[in-house]
């Protein structure tokens, strides 16, 4: 196998490890946002309406930061050690096949 | 080859010797100045609980600061609305409740009773003055809604160091964790404190004590 497929397959290898971990979390995330509310005590109004804190949203935000971030440097991954190489060698072909020195 | 085995050993020793010096220092301890006495009108704790026991893994939880009051004095007093009895202690914390992201009352000893706050930890200091309990009641009357910056650690530390004279905290960043840390260099700082009192937890709607009932 050749050093750019070893490279390529390494690159496949985390992008598809980033995206199932992103998924693992975000369906962990979501689920445990539900389980911290099951978990809130809950308390009734005089209008019969209910109230419990919320901080568990703030902490689900937070999560979700986590998350977003794995997501983000997914696509810098793909961006910085796939997409661009592909995009400079297109544009080295095009200025060679157009005579512009490089 | 040799040359850069030096390098990263010299690395190595340069990471070790950067990592020794930013090791804090063991806090040292620190004694209450204002203890409470038989001429202080009340006595002000100081709460910082963590999350211990209701995290779930890999998602943050900060935990909650609070506050308790206890009227030491022979006569009723208000504090931020709330009429608080001779003898009588309330706990009173800056929430992000559903029905209002504001200050609320007995809330935490709710939570206390129910043992939901393990390893809280806090520590008391005393209230000398009627003008104290003025400016502390003032305080929480005008502290506003909850937001990230001005959270629950915001309203109970400023509360503590109201009039607090040597017994002032100073944390670097506004968290329960922060505190928890602060309030352990103190000698005579309690774990899992409990506070007496079956009042309901409370908030004010409108300039009207709301009370709601555990459901």
């Amino acid at each position: 196998m050749s050093h750019r497929n070893k490279v390529i397959k390494y690159i496949k290898l985390v992008v598809v490890s980033l995206t199932a971990a992103s998924i693992v979390y975000g369906t962990y995330v979501v689920i445990g946002c539900f389980i911290l509310l099951d978990r809130q005590p809950k308390f009734v109004l005089p209008d019969g309406s209910i109230t419990y804190s919320q901080g568990f949203m703030v902490q689900g935000l937070i999560a979700g930061g986590i998350l977003a971030a794995l997501v983000i440097a997914e696509l810098l991954f793909v961006y910085f050690m796939y997409l661009r190489k592909r995009f400079d060698r297109k544009a080295i072909e095009v200025c060679e096949s157009s005579g512009i020195a490089l | 080859m040799v040359m850069m085995k030096k390098l990263i050993c010299l690395v190595l020793v340069l990471l070790c010797v950067l990592f020794a010096s930013c090791a804090s220092p063991k806090a040292k301890t620190r004694d209450i100045v204002g203890e409470v006495n038989a001429s202080s009108v009340a006595e002000i704790h100081i709460y910082a609980f963590t999350g211990d026991g209701g995290a779930l893994p890999l998602i943050p939880n900060f935990g909650h600061t609070f506050i308790s009051i206890k009227n030491l004095s022979n006569n009723a007093f208000n504090i931020g609305g709330y009429e608080l009895q001779a003898g009588e202690e309330v706990s009173i914390g800056l929430w992000g409740q559903k029905a209002s992201w504001s200050i609320w009352f007995n809330l935490e000893t709710y939570y206390i009773n129910e043992n939901i706050y393990k390893n809280a930890v806090s520590v008391k200091r005393e209230i000398k003055s009627a003008e104290e309990i003025e400016a502390l009641s003032n305080y929480t009357k005008g502290v506003g809604k909850w937001t990230f910056t001005n959270n629950c650690t915001v309203y109970a530390l400023s509360a503590w160091n109201l009039n607090a004279g040597k017994d002032k905290i100073k944390i670097k960043s506004n968290t329960p964790k922060q505190l928890k840390q602060q309030i352990k260099r103190f000698t005579t700082y309690e774990t899992e404190r409990k506070i007496a009192g079956d009042q309901t937890p409370s908030f004010f709607k409108g300039g009207e004590l709301v009370h709601v009932t555990p459901k």
